[in-house]
């Protein structure tokens, strides 16, 4: 019974964690402006996420090496470090996201600006990060983004006429107002969103740091499956939301009151007061993850001591990252930036990064020497990876020229 | 010297006609007894253009797929060599060139090299 | 030990060898192989990779170019002149070589983990709860 306690908590942490604000703006944003029309990036972007982080997953727990470990192995050391500096980079631009989703959470609920909250949300993610049970503090995290299900409660409150829906999704187009580029850019945002590489960093650390065995490849497998497809179903509500209630109204999403609109305004002061939590929550999950992850990456390339569980003293360098990289992410985000630009253009650039730490895995995945003859990726597994690597590869070129293209989604 | 150096240079034909460059060593630990274990000697060095096959693993069945990387890897490898470490007759380290020995066996990295 | 060899297969440099993770006797982990030493033997012909190379100068020697990489390298071993055997250790040490490459040594006697020690003196000790580890 404790055992099934246990992977039920699995289960529910994951589909919480799933939605941070790359998530959130993607999903409301492309709601909004595209109808349902991209909610086959999510269901695309969703599978995509499940093979790459139980392979990831499965990998830590038959070879002890996390993913970014095994990118400088298999990539060498050049490809390895140019490969560093780009996910350091855009998992930085994630982090001051995300600082700034759980400040505007906050602003909202207590209307204080949200630049004055960033210091005081810097510091709490850091202790967090340096001090804090985190396993505990996690699972909290986790069940509190539960909150986020208000969305889809709102949905049925809404009372689609639900094969109507089920028809537009299931027929996707390019509406007149916009052209295939923005659709486009929209759609690899959206994917972006759904594929955040950090997951698979913090994810695969803490299988290693765990001391994962072939033992819990199972529950691997039920918190993957079950979980993120459940987690996507959180951002279709999102994004379903959105579209019957922004859209009409021509709302474009620029701020973060008008993603939590949806629910205000069908189910009230309690529902925003739910989704606000919910928010707050996710975001902060989210945080928590990447502040780590730039330390993971930094740490895992260098061969340096790496973990959150050991004491700050055992890692001294990697702790000192997560600290750099908190601090900087937060003063950026205090610099005025607009959050939701800088929101889009980390779940934009994430997608481009993707082919750079999936490809490694996937070649580890399949190496008979490090995973043993009975775990290596089956051909039916192998058959989706490669038809993911190579829509990767071609998301990956198409989205620079995109950038420049649509002006960033203008 | 180091492998960082070595994996840059040039292998030529005693003729002078190129075969390419160090692309890995390949390393077996049969040497005389340092310390408590037999030291690891290069016994042969992998000469081609990429070296990308070795690196990943593509090699004597350790990584089998998938399907389409085991094809871009080992169609890339095709033209590489095994070159014996006993078959260097000259190092040039000034220019970072390796001739090779006349009448020396040309051993390519075999199909069964590759995984199939 | 009484070991004659830890690996009867043939190993890939690239592969097996470089950009491994290193861990120490007692699994800490101390750097990566960042590059490998070879001794020619001019008598028999032979060539032996006689050493692990590891740390900052190291990787920067394999990175670097011909002039940037070299500058570099050098700087690092001034730095650390009259340290024996820094970044640099020797072949006999291993004790396993696997995804991560096993060391017969301590990693806190490496020269490499001269940064983790200055970042605890310099950084973290100055911030308070740095010696308790995060609970669950």
């Amino acid at each position: 019974m404790k055992k099934v306690l246990g992977v039920a908590l699995g289960i529910l942490t994951a589909i919480g964690g799933f939605v941070d604000m790359g998530d959130l703006v993607a999903n409301a944003e492309t709601g909004a402006r595209f109808d349902m029309n991209l909610a086959w990036v999510v269901v695309v972007g969703v599978i995509g996420i499940v093979v790459y982080a139980e392979m990831s997953g499965r990998v830590a727990a038959l070879c002890g090496r996390p993913v970014f470990d095994l990118v400088r192995e298999r990539l060498g050391a050049r490809f390895g470090l140019a490969n560093l500096a780009a996910s350091f980079f855009i998992n930085s631009l994630t982090l001051t996201a995300e600082l700034a989703g759980v400040a505007l959470a906050l602003s909202l609920l207590t209307s204080v600006n949200y630049l004055f909250l960033i210091p005081g949300v810097a510091l709490l993610v850091w202790l967090v990060c340096w001090r804090m049970p985190f396993e505990t503090m996690e699972r909290i995290f986790g069940l509190l983004g539960l909150c986020l299900v208000v969305f889809a409660v709102a949905v049925w409150k809404i009372g689609p006429d639900w094969s109507e829906l089920l028809s537009d999704t299931a027929h996707p187009h390019v509406p007149a107002t916009d052209n295939g580029f923005t659709y486009a850019y929209y759609g690899i945002g959206l994917f972006g969103a759904a594929m955040t590489p950090y997951e698979v960093f913090f994810f695969s650390s803490g299988a290693v740091e765990d001391g994962w065995t072939a033992k819990d490849l199972g529950v691997n497998k039920a918190n993957v499956l079950i979980g993120f497809p459940l987690g996507a179903l959180l951002s279709l509500a999102i994004m379903t939301s959105a579209h019957f209630v922004l859209a009409p109204r021509d709302i474009s999403v620029d701020q973060l009151s008008q993603m939590a609109l949806p629910v205000a305004s069908v189910l009230g002061r309690v529902g925003l007061a739910v989704v606000l939590i919910g928010i707050f929550a996710a975001t902060f999950g989210a945080a928590l993850e990447t502040a780590l992850s730039a330390g993971y990456v930094m740490a895992q390339y260098f061969g340096w001591p790496w973990g959150k569980a050991h004491a700050p003293r055992e890692a001294t360098r990697f702790h000192a990252v997560v600290l750099l990289a908190i601090i900087g992410a937060a003063v950026f985000g205090m610099s005025g930036v607009d959050p939701v630009q800088v929101t889009e253009y980390s779940i934009v650039l994430s997608a481009a990064a993707l082919p750079l730490t999936y490809f490694p895995i996937l070649v580890i995945a399949n190496d008979r020497n490090y995973m043993g003859d009975e775990h290596v990726n089956g051909r039916f597994v192998n058959a989706i990876a490669s038809v993911y690597l190579v829509i990767l590869v071609l998301v990956a070129l198409a989205t620079i020229p995109l950038i420049i293209i649509t002006k960033g989604g203008q | 010297m180091r492998a960082s150096d070595l994996l840059r240079y040039c292998v030529v034909e005693h003729d002078g006609t190129k075969v390419g460059t160090v692309t890995d060593l390949r390393v077996v630990q049969d040497g005389p007894i340092r310390g408590t274990q037999a030291s690891f000697r290069v016994e042969a060095l992998v000469v081609g253009r990429a070296g990308i096959a070795e690196r990943l693993g593509y090699i004597r069945s350790r990584v089998r797929g998938p399907w389409i990387l085991k094809v871009l890897c080992t169609r890339l490898e095709r033209r590489a060599h095994v070159v014996d470490v006993a078959d260097i007759e000259e190092w040039d380290e000034e220019h970072g060139t390796l001739r090779l020995r006349v009448g020396r066996t040309r051993v390519l990295l075999e199909p069964a090299d590759l995984s199939m | 030990m009484n070991q004659r060899r830890i690996t009867g297969r043939p190993l890939h440099a690239t592969l097996d060898l470089l950009d491994r993770q290193l861990r120490d006797r007692n699994g800490v982990l101390c750097g990566n192989v960042d590059d490998l030493e070879l001794t020619r033997d001019d008598e028999t012909g032979q060539i032996y990779v006689t050493a692990i190379l590891a740390g900052s100068g190291a990787l920067a020697y394999r990175l670097g170019g011909r002039r940037l990489g070299r500058w570099l390298h050098e700087a690092d071993r001034r730095l650390h002149e009259g340290r024996r055997n820094h970044g640099r250790i020797p072949m006999e040490l291993t004790t396993s070589i696997g995804p991560a490459i096993d060391l017969a040594i301590d990693a806190h006697d490496q020269s490499t983990h001269d940064l983790e020690r200055w970042t605890r003196v310099h950084v973290i000790d100055h911030i308070p709860g740095g010696s308790h580890r995060a609970g669950k």
